[in-house]
């Protein structure tokens, strides 16, 4: 285990950050153009929101106030694994956008966190990267949160 | 709530299935989850929840008429080796892709998975 959190942390940041500049966060967005009932438009845009920011979920309701367990899940296991800050897209405000980013990961259920534009996983996933301690690397590689050096001063 | 725990081998897989009772008449989406899961992965473990009952008031549900919305599943299965988690749950994702699809008559709207090899099924266990 430790090996390979060790092994993920070292190779993510060269690997990860080119992989995930040189193709897109998910699927193929031409791909997607053709498979999926939401406009092109749509897709592009949801793919940009993933890129331009360091963490996104997409999520029932909004971080205050969610309204499905799992994504109040997700911002309770994100918060405590010290972030502060994050893009919340709140998918019950448009089914286009809900149905759009369930196409362009091809991952049929929500809430879905994607850090430096690369998908995470849902509740399920994130939870048992926080236990393991590799979302606390994952953050950490990418200084999304501080080095345990600064934390515990 | 209806629950049933399956320890199956995976080579009575098959046989098992078809001979558990399961509640009459009411789950289709249950019984389908199951049978879909055993024939695909061959679990050594499978636990399947239907969870339905209790989001049956929160917002998304609101006014859906499917009775069979959240499921949790627990599989053991030498399919998950080598895999990572995305990998894992894509897995079952694809297996259960009908019931999940809910442009097309899919009714399942939450599906926790824990998916695990029986070697790590057996170091969680002690």
């Amino acid at each position: 285990m430790l090996s390979r959190t060790a092994l993920f942390a070292a190779t993510l940041n060269r690997t990860a950050l080119r992989a995930a500049a040189a193709r897109p966060a998910v699927a193929p967005l031409m791909a997607m153009r053709s498979m999926s009932s939401v406009s092109p438009d749509l897709l592009q845009q949801l793919d940009k929101t993933i890129k331009d920011n360091d963490i996104v979920v997409f999520m029932k309701g909004v971080p205050e106030a969610p309204r499905c367990g799992f994504s109040r899940g997700v911002v309770q296991l994100i918060g405590a694994a010290g972030v502060s800050e994050f893009k919340a897209i709140d998918v019950l405000e448009s089914d286009e956008v809900r149905q759009g980013i369930k196409d362009l990961s091809s991952w049929p259920t929500l809430p879905q966190v994607y850090i430096k534009g690369e998908f995470v996983g849902g509740f399920d996933i994130v939870s048992q990267l926080y236990s393991s301690g590799e979302l606390h690397n994952m953050l950490r590689t990418h200084n999304l949160i501080p080095t345990e050096e600064k934390a515990s001063e | 709530m209806f629950r049933s725990v399956l320890p199956v081998t995976s080579r009575f897989a098959r046989a098992t299935m078809s001979s558990v009772a399961l509640p009459q008449g009411a789950q289709p989406v249950y019984t389908a989850i199951n049978q879909k899961l055993v024939s695909a992965l061959a679990p050594s473990f499978l636990v399947v929840r239907d969870d339905s009952r209790l989001h049956a008031g929160h917002a998304a549900m609101r006014g859906s008429p499917h009775r069979e919305t959240h499921f949790d599943v627990t599989v053991v299965s030498d399919a998950f080796a080598g895999k990572t988690l995305i990998q894992r749950h894509r897995l079952i994702y694809g297996i259960l892709a009908e019931e999940l699809n809910e442009q097309q008559g899919g009714t399942v709207h939450a599906l926790t998975i824990t998916a695990k090899t029986p070697a790590e099924f057996d170091r969680t266990a002690k």
